[in-house]
């Protein structure tokens, strides 16, 4: 199991097609930072085809005012255990 | 102790940033502490394998030939994926080093293979 | 710091390693060598050349194990062995002998 962290928004959408590609089926996606711009009406298609479970860390998401229906969230103290329960985690920036 | 194994990543043109050479250098001194490293170029680390570099026309040291060196430090094998040689149009022959082309399961593998992975 | 051959002034870095890889000659490394107390002999000369070579072709100064792997593909498998270097140049073979090459202290060396 591995934990992707991505932190760039969809206006670089090779960094988020890189790490699709990189998401195995129990990887978990956490999108952080402008990350959380994917969770955007206009992205969610898109970002609804990755094969891996897809979490956002709530502070960033909530700062930079994007509004989502139902969402797997963690706060910080999640972030922690999520890269705790993982066996790795690979950053894409 | 048996060392962890480190996968680096990088996916930086030479010479715009360090974050090439600095994936190098992670890489070599990796190796120095008799860790298993593999180095994985994607996206436009793939570039990083265009032969014919004159880097000394901007002053840099040539990256693409420091790679010729890997074997040299137990690096035998560079990695790239299929999606970033289609990125660029490049065959895999025509690189130097030549890279293993991955598909995407076997990109899953390899990370999987893999205990520490660090992106540069 | 500075070494004074033949009426030239080379400049070395801190831990005496010559700036400018260009400046080398022979002389240097003797010069060099009389540093370390070291008497060149062939064998020695074969492992400078060799390194001049290896920072050539890869633009790296190279630690230990490429030195030795480099050694044992170029000279032979006897010669490619940490002891053989080690007698060569003593205590720290890739720093002693890059510094008589004219490369920079060897990367990621201990």
């Amino acid at each position: 199991m591995t934990l992707h962290i991505l932190n760039t928004s969809p206006s670089d959408r090779n960094t988020f097609l890189t790490c699709a590609l990189a998401l195995a089926e129990d990887d978990t996606l956490l999108l952080i930072e402008d990350g959380t711009y994917w969770l955007l009406p206009q992205h969610r298609s898109e970002l609804a085809r990755v094969p891996a479970r897809v979490v956002a860390l709530a502070p960033d998401r909530l700062a930079r005012g994007v509004v989502v229906d139902n969402m797997t969230e963690v706060d910080d103290a999640g972030f922690v255990e999520l890269t705790v329960q993982h066996d790795r985690i690979v950053s894409w920036f | 102790m048996s060392q962890k194994s480190i996968l680096v990543i990088c996916r930086k043109a030479p010479y715009g940033s360090s974050a090439a050479r600095d994936a190098l250098d992670i890489a070599l001194s990796g190796t120095i502490f008799d860790i298993p490293v593999s180095l994985l170029l994607l996206d436009d680390a793939v570039l990083q394998l265009l032969p014919d570099q004159n880097s000394s026309l901007v002053g840099e040291k040539n990256l693409n030939a420091m790679l010729g060196a890997l074997p040299l430090y137990d690096i035998n094998q560079v990695y790239t994926s299929l999606q970033s040689l289609a990125l660029h149009g490049l065959e895999a022959q025509r690189l130097e080093p030549c890279p293993v082309a991955l598909d995407t399961t076997e990109l899953h593998d390899l990370i999987k293979r893999h205990d520490v992975v660090l992106t540069v | 710091m500075q070494l004074l051959v033949n009426e030239h002034q080379i400049a070395l870095d801190d831990e005496g390693y010559l700036y400018d890889l260009e400046q080398w000659s022979p002389e240097v490394a003797l010069l060099l060598a009389k540093e370390e107390q070291l008497d060149l002999t062939e064998a020695h000369w074969e492992v400078i050349y060799l390194l001049r070579d290896f920072y050539q072709q890869y633009q790296l100064s190279p630690a230990m194990r490429p030195l030795v792997k480099a050694v044992a593909a170029k000279l032979g498998k006897e010669k490619g062995r940490s002891i053989y270097l080690m007698k060569l140049f003593p205590g720290s073979p890739a720093k002693v002998a890059a510094r008589l090459a004219g490369l920079p202290k060897p990367d990621n060396c201990l």
